[in-house]
């Protein structure tokens, strides 16, 4: 009857090892993405599951107190990406190694412009 | 009632893990950068939401419980958020959506 409670920390190994081999596949993604917005996908989901990993290594060893850590790094994570997407917004020669070479980028952004005044990233 | 709760945590946890697997997958076998994306923000969302939920039910009424809600509630609002930015910088940026996927992989 007490067998079910006591196999939970061997779930959360087990579900530890499986998020690392999730965060390994994510990083070999990451290098070799072809465009930048493939690196920045994988680079999200990366600290995604760096949380997540972070809240059950907390619990596997018995100290919760890795909970404030895991919140700290989903702060961090969502802010380092939102800003990275703010650097490229507007450079069309990010995307040069896109797997469809024909694609005309045809948009007359003025990239200078466009990255001089921070405050253009809600409109249009 | 123990026996319940680790049951349900187990069902959410090794739930969220296959989510999680599958994003993995997901990222590697689609053709697109934009279903690549659809592949990795789904995957996120729910195996995040299932992994915390599947702790809470171990933590009971407690200090983490709150964090864990604070950590939920956070993904809940910001996993979408930088998906829908990332689709939005890379149209702005001319990836087009292309619908003939099968050999340009």
């Amino acid at each position: 009857m007490n067998g079910i409670v006591e196999l939970i920390p061997s779930v959360y190994a087990g579900a530890s090892l499986a998020l690392l081999a999730v965060m390994g596949s994510t990083l070999v993604r990451a290098i070799l993405g072809p465009t930048a917005f493939d690196r920045v996908m994988a680079v999200n989901m990366f600290g995604t599951k760096t949380v997540l990993l972070l809240s059950l290594l907390g619990f596997l060893s018995g100290r919760p107190d890795f909970l404030d850590i895991a919140l700290v790094y989903a702060l961090v994570n969502f802010l380092s990406t939102i800003a990275v997407l703010r650097f490229f917004e507007g450079r069309p020669q990010s995307v040069q190694q896109c797997s469809d070479p024909d694609v005309d980028h045809g948009d007359s952004h003025d990239v200078d412009s466009d990255a001089s005044t921070p405050a253009t990233v809600t409109e249009e | 009632m123990d026996t319940f709760l680790a049951w349900a945590s187990i069902l959410c946890i090794g739930t969220g893990v296959f989510l999680a697997v599958t994003g993995a997958v997901g990222i590697f076998r689609m053709p697109n950068f934009f279903t690549r994306l659809h592949a990795a923000s789904v995957t996120d969302s729910g195996c995040a939401c299932l992994l915390l939920f599947g702790l809470m039910l171990q933590s009971g009424f407690n200090l983490p419980t709150i964090k864990l809600c604070f950590i939920l509630i956070f993904f809940l609002i910001s996993s979408p958020t930088a998906a829908h930015a990332l689709s939005k910088t890379a149209l702005s940026c001319g990836a087009q959506p292309t619908p003939s996927p099968r050999e340009e992989r």
